[in-house]
Order: structure tokens, then sequence, then C-alpha cells
């Protein structure tokens, strides 16, 4: 069996404390192994964002551990969890995912050049992460030059460029319309299937149907699990 | 750690993308640096560096030994000594005479040899050859421009040679375009002497490295031993017991029947209460007072070494260029603190993004130091190269001005490199705290755009008042010394006062913003957003500030002036001219008295309405009233003596007292009183060379200087037989004279007073309101420029739920208003305090014929302090109210 | 905590074919709830086969082309992408009716014995007609979850939320495997996609509507799973 690259053991985490104490959540066990896709669905306040980013070592977790790539996020120092998101784990938001004064291809090697990455061949990198999201012209685009769609491919591109291996995705097709979000999730599903991991919260069933599995939270606690089946492709099924 | 590049890169990017904002501080900043260096060019224009004002006395030498009223035999004394001291060390005579050239004026006239090593750099050739030979001469562009002569030219100077001379050659002195400078050939002035009607001033050069050594070693040679080679005899030998109390060398410079003439007073009744003091007068008048003064001969040193420790570090144009250019840039980073932390609230999201791609703590203070960077060099460099394109372009315009040569480029890199440094720096600081702010919001918080709320921080306002504190010690320590440093820790412990007091702004907005719901809804807008945003609001008040410090000192400044003027009379009226005397063309100075002529000559030049040509009489005035518990600097009493510079009175004609048109004075006068040109009316005492008078004075406005302050009625004229008169004219203008009246009067050659008005306060006050108000306008819309686009995103939600447009307005008005209004709060205080500090180290008192007053006392203007403080902040409110647009018309700033 | 009563307003019948109106009254408070009936018919593998369309199909294809049994049937299996696995016999008697409502003539058999048919003008019309029509949705046919959830509120024989938990795994996990297939790249084709699709958005729809069921049982204060607890303040959703 491979080994999980995204651990999560016993999860929570608590704001507040008192009256004022709410459980975001409450003992979460979630393993994601190399290309796999893990959708995240509940409704609103059920803990999904939260969760993402205690997966990209944005949060700390109350009680539990988060383990990326064999490190266990709690031991590390605020400059390691830095390079966890530089090297490991890379995200994609909503909207507004790129930094509006670097273009296409430097929004994707920045964490790389943010590692230290000589700029030549992190700008290489990028290119070819760039073909792998088929935007191979517009590496030297500027986010305003892009569309909706086109800058979230690029957020993707960066998300798995390089070493990063784990796409953590936050409804990324939020703010898009319905045929550019299925051809988003494509993507996302095609970079699954080429090794890479994701991990996408999304409240929508259509969206979450694209992953392995769907983990549904409720108040902060795993309320149910769906596994797509192994081999889905006999069109005899449906008769 | 790498990845600062990377940080860097975005930092370079973000300052390309904002690039309104970035051109806008970077001419913000360039402004103060290109300032500095033109500044920094004038000063090094105008002034000679110490290491050039060696080079000007000495040449190449090294001690320049004055031979003063140099007999026969001194200077070889000199030379024979220094042989014995140090055969290494050269002797070169400089001679120079100041010769009166029909065509040209006054001339320096020089016969050194140009091809001696030791005088090199004194003069230089320009043009042609040194004059070697007899008939041969070289002279300064001055000169061959006035003669209208030319390199190969023949010329007839008839004191220097009664050849034709031939011009072989162009010279000046270094660094100076000016002066009428000859060089005859070497020791020419040694064979013309005789035929010159002044003297030739002679000095010795010594060069060589032992030359210092040797000219202290030969000051001692002279007072030991050479002095009394070469002083006389004394006229009676020995001292009459008498006159022991004479000085020594004094009594040397008598002739015999000046020793009888000096005894003779003294047992007479001439010499009055004090015959000691009568006979050191007269000795005085006898030796120093007539035409040609009498004197010893001496020799006096002048090193290389004293040169260059004249410079003081004030004068250095280095200092200077620094000096203005961080005035301006103290402003300049509130400024751009303000439009960083307002640009870092807008940019939260991207912060947000680098830190979820891993961007650490360091990179993200990178980024936004990066862009401060980016803007100060770049502002820096601009200002470097705007200030040396103006420098240059203005050169022959400065060049007018100033007599030294400006060749190059005029500025060094000295005066350069302290403008360049404090932008730097000073950006760098204002970015600081935006770019600490930026680093320390959690990723999770700044990818949804929310700031969390700061708390006032506990440090800001201890850590304020600490600095104030020091700043103050600072100030009030270093203006005690005199040295150069203690005028640059003078300015840092003002920098640190402000500094101090414009970080309490802070807490002081926070707590403001807590009385924010007692407000009506565009004031309590205006109250929670200070507070909120108070990175940005603090540093517009601070801004704001230190500009209205400048009014809030005038003001205070001008009334503590006009109070310690006081004690010397009322103030000069503008149109008041008193002519004091004549320049004497014989005698070379100011002793002719005034005549009709002169009247006549300046009624030509001005209109005139009444005119009063007055007898004064030099006599001792005195109110001799003695003041109570104030010592002079000897431990004596203090007097209010002072009574203007001649101690002179003047006979109350009619036509001075038509002139001063003040019926009392004309009243006291018929009556036969004494009248005292005072600052209020009241019966007094005066002294008249040792008399006393009952007098009446009257507070009335006359010049201040050269006008006597005393009157007299004709009758007394009798009282004073043996005093000699001299006339003044005192004329009564319809106006105070133009400026170029005023020069016109300036070149008749005339010793004259008034003419010229004091600003009075009222016009000082005006002009300070008006300038800080359109100042303060200015640093206003910049503050509001650069956070509009902040402000506009708040107001937007406001218009959306219902507020008119022209809410926009109020709010800003109301918002420029408080912040002027606190700025002024702090500013009130932090102005007077500083007038305080800078004058509490002042420890004398003016002592006034009409008082006395301590010269650290500070009079506050208060009447005038609160009119500003409550004018102000509501002019600038009202101003922005009536010209801000009115919808936020300024569309949602999206980031993609 | 007294158990709720349901009162059923309309419609209860074997075969529901309207709305369903419940009132669900518990205590003094009642609520009017309104289960929309599910179309049913659309998601074949749950809840049955097709029951209409064979009619209108073959006439659809008859417009285009005249055509024996054998012939349509096959060409209305290809243009479904097989998805409709059609009886020959099915196919003959719905011919027969098409002629018998004069819709449809037959001509007489060929050589080898088939009979070929052709539309009239009417069944022309009447294919335009049913392109014009709306689909009945409230013409459906039996709705079991509905009838589950109902019977499990009045019943207590499941907790509704673990029937809605049930169906909701069942139907996501069957969402997950029609996306599967429509990320295969060998049925690239239209039909087949648009059924694909048909069948996404609908077990969408399922997937939504069960969502509203469990909000109205949570306002239902006998169902509300959050009664006594505080709702988790997660306020990391960035609102665009």
């Amino acid at each position: 069996m491979t080994e999980p690259i995204l651990s999560m053991r016993r999860l929570g985490k608590t704001h507040g404390v008192g009256a004022q104490r709410v459980d975001a959540l409450v003992s979460v066990d979630l393993d994601l192994l190399p290309g796999e896709l893990v959708a995240i669905t509940g409704r609103s306040g059920s803990g999904k964002t939260t969760l993402l980013n205690m997966a990209g070592a944005l949060d700390e977790p109350t009680t539990g551990e988060v383990i990326v790539d064999g490190q266990n996020l709690a031991t590390l120092s605020k400059q390691e969890l830095a390079r966890v998101r530089r090297v490991s784990v890379g995200y994609v938001f909503q909207q507004f995912n790129l930094l509006p004064s670097l273009t296409a291809a430097e929004n994707i090697s920045l964490p790389l050049e943010l590692d230290g990455m000589k700029p030549a061949l992190a700008r290489e990198l990028a290119e070819k992460s760039l073909d792998e999201v088929e935007l191979g012209g517009m590496a030297d685009r500027y986010p305003d030059q892009l569309s909706g769609g086109e800058q979230q491919r690029v957020a993707i591109a960066r998300g798995l460029v390089g070493p990063r291996s784990v796409l953590l995705a936050d409804e990324p097709t939020g703010a898009l319309d319905e045929a550019t979000s299925e051809s988003i999730l494509k993507l996302i599903r095609s970079r699954c299937d080429a090794g890479a991991a994701a991990l996408l919260v999304t409240h929508e069933p259509a969206y979450a149907a694209w992953a392995d599995r769907v983990v549904r939270l409720r108040d902060g606690r795993v309320e149910g699990i769906s596994v797509r089946s192994k081999t889905p492709s006999s069109t005899a099924d449906l008769s | 750690m790498n990845g600062r590049r990377a940080a860097f890169k975005v930092a370079t990017r973000n300052a390309r993308r904002n690039r309104k904002r970035t051109i806008f501080l970077v001419l913000l900043v360039a402004v103060p640096v290109g300032l500095g260096v033109v500044v920094g060019g004038i000063v090094r224009a105008s002034s000679l560096s110490p290491q050039e004002s060696a080079q000007t006395a000495l040449g190449a030498a090294d001690v320049q030994v004055y031979l003063y009223a140099a007999v026969p035999g001194v200077s070889e004394w000199v030379r024979s000594t220094v042989g014995d001291l140090s055969p290494a060390t050269s002797v070169t005579e400089l001679r120079q005479a100041g010769v009166r050239i029909p065509g040209v004026g006054f001339a320096q006239v020089w016969d050194l040899d140009g091809s001696d090593p030791a005088t090199e750099g004194l003069l230089l050739l320009l043009d042609g050859d040194w004059p070697r030979a007899d008939g041969e001469v070289a002279v300064s562009p001055t000169v061959a421009e006035r003669l209208n002569v030319d390199v190969g030219d023949v010329v007839e100077l008839q004191d220097l040679s009664t050849n034709e001379l031939e011009v072989v050659g162009l010279i000046s002195r270094p660094f100076s375009s000016e002066g009428s400078d000859i060089l005859i050939q070497p020791r020419g002035l040694v064979s013309v002497e005789g035929s010159l009607d002044v003297p030739v001033e002679s000095s010795l050069l010594l060069s060589g490295s032992e030359a210092e050594e040797v000219a202290d070693q030969l000051g001692a040679a002279w007072y030991n031993e050479g002095q009394q080679l070469y002083w006389p005899e004394p006229a009676v030998d020995p001292k009459p017991s008498e006159l022991a109390f004479l000085d020594d060398q004094m009594y040397l410079l008598l002739a015999e029947a000046e020793i009888y003439e000096l005894v003779d007073l003294l047992e007479s009744q001439e010499a009055g209460s004090d015959p000691v003091a009568a006979v050191q007068q007269l000795a005085s008048e006898m030796v120093y007072g007539s035409g040609s003064p009498r004197s010893l001969p001496d020799l006096y040193f002048n090193t290389r070494t004293q040169w260059l420790a004249q410079g003081s570090v004030i004068d250095d144009p280095g200092f200077v260029s620094t000096g203005a250019s961080t005035l301006l840039l103290v402003e300049v980073a509130f400024i751009t603190g303000a439009a960083f932390a307002a640009g870092t609230r807008r940019r939260l999201r991207e912060i947000g993004l680098m830190g979820a791609n891993g961007a650490s703590v360091k990179h993200i203070r990178i980024t936004v130091l990066g862009e401060g960077l980016l803007i100060g060099s770049v502002g820096a460099l601009s200002g470097v190269l705007v200030g040396l394109g103006v420098f240059v372009l203005a050169r022959p315009l400065i060049q007018r001005y100033v007599s030294r040569v400006l060749v190059g480029v005029g500025v060094a890199i000295s005066d350069v490199i302290g403008p360049v440094v404090v932008a730097l720096v000073s950006v760098l600081l204002a970015v600081w705290i935006p770019a600490r702010t930026a680093s320390k919001v959690p990723i999770t918080s700044a990818l949804q755009g929310r700031m969390p709320a700061l708390a006032p921080r506990k440090w800001v306002i201890p850590v304020g008042i600490g600095c104030a504190a020091v700043g103050v010690l600072l100030v009030s320590v270093s203006l005690a010394s005199e040295s150069g440093l203690a005028n640059v820790l003078v300015g840092v412990g003002a920098v640190l006062l402000v500094g101090g007091v414009a970080l309490t702004a802070s807490p002081i907005l926070a707590s403001a913003s807590r009385l924010a719901n007692q407000v009506p809804a565009a004031g309590r807008l205006v109250l929670r957003d200070s507070g909120r945003n108070r990175t940005r609001s603090a540093v517009a008040v601070a801004a704001i500030m230190v500009i209205l410090l400048a009014p809030i000192t005038a003001v205070t400044v001008a009334a503590t002036t006009t109070e310690k003027d006081l004690v010397y009379g009322l103030p000069s009226p503008g149109n008041h001219l008193v002519l004091a005397s004549s320049f004497s063309v014989d005698l070379s100075d100011y002793s002719n008295p005034i005549s009709e002529q002169d009247v006549a000559a300046v009624e030509a030049i001005v209109p005139v309405t009444r005119t009063a040509l007055f007898d004064t009489l030099d006599l001792r005035v005195a109110t001799n009233e003695m003041i109570e518990g104030q010592e002079s600097q000897d431990g004596g009493p203090v007097f209010v003596a002072n009574f203007s510079d001649g101690d002179d009175v003047a006979v109350g004609t009619e036509d001075l007292l038509a002139a001063l048109g003040d019926p009392g004075v004309t009243a006291s006068i018929a009556a036969g009183e004494v009248v005292v040109l005072g600052i209020e009316s009241k019966e007094t005492r005066v002294n008249l060379n040792g008399r006393e008078y009952p007098a009446h004075e009257y507070p009335v406005e006359v010049v201040k200087w050269s006008m006597p302050r005393v009157l007299i009625p004709e009758a007394m004229l009798g009282l004073f037989p043996d005093v000699p008169t001299r006339p003044i004219a005192l004329l009564v203008l319809e106006r105070s004279p133009t400026n170029d009246e005023y020069n016109e009067i300036s070149s008749l050659g005339l010793a004259f007073n008034g003419g010229r008005s004091p600003m009075s306060d009222s016009t000082a006050y005006l002009i300070a309101s008006g300038v800080s108000l359109l100042v303060v306008l200015i640093v206003v819309s910049l503050v509001t420029a650069v956070s509009a686009a902040e402000v506009d995103e708040e107001l937007r939600t406001i218009v959306a739920v219902g507020a008119p447009g022209s809410f926009r307005r109020r709010f800003l008005g109301l918002l420029t208003g408080y912040q002027t209004l606190v700025a002024m709060l702090l500013a009130v205080p932090l102005g007077l305090g500083l007038v305080w500090v800078f004058s509490s180290a002042q420890d004398f008192v003016y002592a006034g014929p009409f008082g006395l007053v301590q010269a650290s006392a500070v009079t506050v203007p208060w009447p005038q302090i609160a009119v500003f403080a409550a004018v102000l902040p509501i002019s600038i409110g009202v101003l922005t109210l009536t010209s801000v647009r009115s919808a936020p018309v300024t569309p949602p700033r999206r980031a993609s | 905590m007294s158990v709720p009563s349901c009162e059923l307003l309309r419609g209860l019948e074997p075969v529901i074919s309207a709305p369903i109106w419940v009132r669900v009254v518990v205590g003094k408070k009642s609520l009017d709830a309104h289960i929309l009936s599910m179309y049913y018919w659309y998601i074949p593998s749950m809840y049955g086969g097709f029951v209409v369309g064979i009619k209108e199909g073959l006439l659809c294809l008859l417009v285009k082309n005249e055509g024996h049994g054998y012939q349509l049937k096959q060409d209305l299996e290809s243009a479904t992408s097989d998805t409709w696995q059609l009886n020959i016999g099915q196919v003959y008697t719905t011919l027969q009716r098409l002629e018998r409502d004069g819709l449809a003539t037959s001509h007489s058999p060929d050589a080898d014995g088939r009979v070929t048919y052709s539309v009239t003008d009417h069944g022309r019309a009447a294919a335009r007609d049913w392109m014009a029509q709306p689909v009945d949705l409230a013409a459906a046919g039996r709705d079991e979850i509905s009838l589950k959830l109902l019977m499990a509120l009045v019943s207590g024989v499941e907790h509704p939320r673990r029937v809605i938990e049930v169906q909701r795994g069942s139907i996501m996990g069957l969402l997950q495997d029609y996306t599967a297939l429509k990320s295969d790249n060998a049925h690239d084709d239209f039909a087949w996609l648009l059924y694909l699709d048909r069948l996404i958005f609908s077990a969408e729809a399922e997937l939504r509507w069960l969502e509203r069921v469990e909000s109205r049982l949570d306002d239902l204060p006998a169902f509300s799973p959050t009664v006594g607890e505080k709702q988790p303040a997660e306020s990391m959703e960035v609102t665009p």
C-alpha cells in the first residue's frame, strides 16, 4: 500500500474559550494518497476551509496532527512551515489567485524562487507546468490579460509546480461558469490521474463527484464518505 | 536565506504596477534631495573650504609670518632665526600693496615670482606668461577689462613704473573671479616702494615639513629676545610713577610731550571724578585715535593647521545640503508612511497569497521594504540628477552673486551623499511600520482582506514622551556648547522631540475614537476611521503637525522679539529716515556731518513730507536706575543706561517737533522740559553729563538707532557750552521707500537708519498663517490623495446604504479638519516647547533704556495662536469640502 | 419531547403524481412542508425504466426517413447511444398504434416480408407538437424515496436523517460514477454525454432536494441536530 502524502489524525480545532467556545473541527481523520482526489463537502460553517487551512499549514490544529510529506507540522518552526507551503502544498482559491504584478510564469515560479531556486530553472519548470495546464503560450501574460478560467489554470499549475505534489483547492470554481468549472475540475482530475494528490473543498455535489472519495463534513465532524466504484465504465450498468 | 531576490522582484513589480503612486512618491523624495544638492552647491559656490582658504592665504607654503608694523631688520632677524632653527625650512617674502590705480580703483599689487614653488597657488596664470622683468606685468581679468587691455597690449601704470608696461599674462586669485590684481616683476615692489603713497605689506612664507614647528619656536624667540631688539626706547625713561597704571606697550608708543600732557591731566581738575579713566582715554586717543595709529612691531603667525582647523561642521556644504533636505524629508517620510499604510491595507490579499505560497515573514517584509528602497533610491537618484541639472543651469545666475570661480559641476560627492542617505533612511523608516504590520497579519486574515484591529500599543506613549524628553535634554545641553558636533546634536535633539510628540498622535486618535458615539454620523465615521486606520491617520497628523510648527514658532519668536525690542523703544515707523553722517573721502569713514545737500539728495529720490535738520550733542546720557537683583558679568550692578549708540541728545527745534508730530512732546519742550522718546507716558529723570534733570517720557515711534532718545529745549543748550554739536536729519517720508529707492539712497554714501519697517507682528502673523494654510493644504491633499483609495472603498458602502453623494465631501472635509485640529493640539505645545528650549539656553539680559528682559523669556501671543488654532482646522475642512469631488466615483479596485 | 404527528393533506396514493403537501404538527406549532415529487423516470437505474417516448421517438425517426420495424429499432438505439434497449415487439406494437391513430401509414411488405412505415401529415404535425410541449414533470410515477422519508417521519422506523444520509451516499456514489464515465474518453460522443449530463444534473437535483429536506428537518424542533449546541462559527469562507 502507498504511503499517504497528507495525513490528518484526530484533527480538532476550537475557536474561542468559555461561552464563546466553538468547535470548528472535531477529531477528523483523513489520508490523502498520491494520485488521489478527495473532495470535502458540507454546508457553510461545517469546517471545510478550516480543514484545508490546516492541511496547508496556514492554521494550527488545537488537537491532533497533520503530517505532510512525512513531516509532522506541529514540530516545525514558522520558517519551516513557510517552506512546506513553498515546496509541498499548493493552494488554489476561489478567485484572485494570482499576484497582479507578476506574469503567469512568474506567478508559477514564485514559490520556487522564494525557495531560492535559480530564476532560469524556476522559469523552465513554470513553463513546463503551464504546458500541463494547456496554457503553453501564455507565460508572459499578466493576470488581467487572462480569463477567469485561465487564471485558475495558472493557479493550479502553480499549485503543482516543481516539487509540489499536494493541491489544496478551496472552491476553485466558485467564480466560474458551468462549462469553465467543468474544465477546471477535469484538469484537477487529470493532474491527479497523473500522480498528484488534491484536496478539493466544494459545496457543489457535481464538482465533488469528480473525486475518488467525497468526505462530507457536518458541524466539524465527518458525516459520511462516499467512494467511487473502482471500475465504473460499463454502459450495461445503466440500462 | 534565499528567496530575497524573488521577494524583491515582487516589490519592483508592485512599484511598477502602482505607477502613479510610485511616480508621486519618487517625486516627493526627489524634490528635497534635489533641493539639498542645489543648496549644497550654492554653499560650496559661495564659500571656500578650509583647504581652499589655506591655499588663498598661503599658496603652497605652510606658515605665513606677518611682519606687523615692521621696522627695518625684523625681516632679516626672522630669516636668520629660521635659518638657525631649521635650515630645511625655506623663507620667501611676500609683498603686497593696495594701490589706487586711475580707471581701476583699488588694486592689489603683487611682486611674487610665478615660478617659486613656495608661492605657487597664490595666483593662477590664466593666459600668457608670468612677468619676469621690468616692463612686464600681468593683470587679473577685472583689471584687464577696466583698462581695456589684453595680453600683448601696453599699459601705463604710473605708480608702478615710469615706463610703459607690457601685459604679458592674465592672472587671478584661486577660486575667485573678481578682484583687481596686478603682478609686476619679482621683487618689483621693493624698488617702487618709495614712490608709493601706501605702505607695502610684507609677510614671510615658511615652507617645509618643519615649518609649523619652526613657527612655534620663532614665536618664542621673538617674545624672548626679538621684540626687545626692535621695540623703541621709551620717550621718558623711567616711566613716571604717576602713570604706572598705563599699559607698558602703550607707553612705549607715546611721545615725550604726550607723556607730560597726561601727567598734567592727571593733576588737573578737568579729569573729573575718575582721573585714571580720563588719562587712559586720552592716551588711547593719542596712540590709536589719530589718522595713523601707532603700533609696536610684532609677528603674527598663520599656519596651515590653523586654516584647516577653521572650518566648522555646520559651514560644510555637505552638512548644509543634508540639513536642508532633512527638514523636508521628515515631511516626505510621513507622507510616504501614510501612502504605504494605505497601500498595505489594500494589498492585504496579495500579501496573503504570498504567504499561502510559502513566503515567510521576512519575504513579505522585503516586498514592502523593497518597494520603499526602490522608491527611495530612484527618488534620491533622480533628485540628485535634477538638482545637478538645476544647479548647472542656474550656474550663470549664481556666478553673478558669488566671487569664486565656478568650475566643473560645482557640486561635490560629499554634498550629494548626505541627502541621498537621509532620503533612503527616511523612506525606509517610513515604510518600516507598514512592512512590519503587513508581515504580522495572519495569512488566513490577509487572504480575506481583513486587517485585525490592533489594540493601541502600550509602549507608544512612554516611548514618545521618552523621545521628547531626551530631545529636550539634547537640545539644551548641546546649545550650551559651541562645537560643530553640538550643532548636529541640536538637530538630532529637535528631531527626537518632534518625533516623540508625533508618536503620541496614534494613541490620541485611538482614544478620541471612543467619543465617536457622541457625534452625528459623518463625524462618527471620521473619528472611527482615524481611530481604526491609525497608522495612516497618525502619520497624516504628524505630517500636518510638522508644518504647523513653523507658523507657531514664527509667531511666538516674532512676539518675543517685539517684546524684547521694546526695551530699546517702540518699533521704528517705516517712513522715517535718519541721516546720521556722510562719507568722508579723506578719512575713508563716515565722519562728515549731514548737510543740506545730503538731505536734498535724499529728497530727490523719495517724496518727503517733513524734514528736520537738527543738532545733536554728544552727552553721556543715563537714567541711572539700578536694576535690582541683576548683576553684570563682572559682578557689578546693572544700570538701565543704554541709550542709543551715540549717547546723543537732540535739540528740540521747531522742525524736529513738527516732524515728530507728537503734541505732548511739543508741549513739554515748549515748557522747557527734557523729553524722552520712550514707550509710555510718565515722569522720569535723565542724567546728562553727570547731572540729573526731571524729564517727561512719551511713547513715540521713532527710528530705533541713530535717532537720539532724549530731546532738550533749545534754551538748555547754554548749559553745555563746551560740548560740540553735530547736525543730523530726520526725514518723514510719504511712504516707505521701495527697494530701488532704498538702494539708491544707500549709494549716496550716507550713514542712515530707518526706511524699513520691521515686519509687524500682525503682518508676520498673516504671512505665517497664509503660508502655513497653503502648505498644510498641500500636505493634506497629498495625504488625502494617498489614502483616498482606501477611504473611497468605505464611502462606497456608505453611499450604497443611502447617504447622499455629497457625503464624501462632508466626510473628507471633516476628516482633514479633524486631523488638522489634532495636529494643532500637538503642534501648539510642541512649538512653544521648542521656542522655550532654544531660548532657555540664552543666559543673559536684554537691557535697554526702557527696561530689561531676560533673553530666555518667551512671550506667547496667545490670542493669535488661539485664533490660528481655531480657524485653520475649520478653513482646511471647508476648503477640502468645497474642493473634493462629491460622489465616490472611484470604482472598486479589483486585484485582477 | 413529543413525537410529531404528520398529517397528509392530499395526494398520498400508491402512485403519487402531484406535489405532496405535508403538515407536520409538533405540540402547538405546525409547519406546512411542500415536498416536490420526484422525476424518478429520469434516473432509470434507481427507480425503473423509461415508460414514455418510444412512440414519439419512432414518429420522429419516421419524419426523417421511412423504414421498417427492425431498422427503426436500430436507429433509435443508435440515436440514444444504446442507452435504450428496445424490445422489437414493443416497436411493432407502437408502429401499429401509430398507424391506427393516423400518424403513419404502412406499405405492403417487400421481398423479405418487411413492412415499411412512413409518416403522414398528421403524424408530422404530432411530432412537431410533441417537441413543442414541455415534459410534464408532475406526471411522475412512483416516488419511493419521498414515500420512505414520509414514512420514516410518521412511523419512526428509522430516523429521517439517516434515510437522507444513506440516500445521499448512494446518489453521491452514483454521481461520482457518472462523472468518472464522463471523463472516460472512450465515450466521447454527443448523445452519450447528453445523457450523462442529464443523469448527473438529475442526481445533483436529487442531492439538492435531500439537502433542502434536511434543512426543513432541522427547522422541526424535534429533529434539529443543533438543539442546545452552538453553530460552529466558521468564518473562513471567502465571499466574492
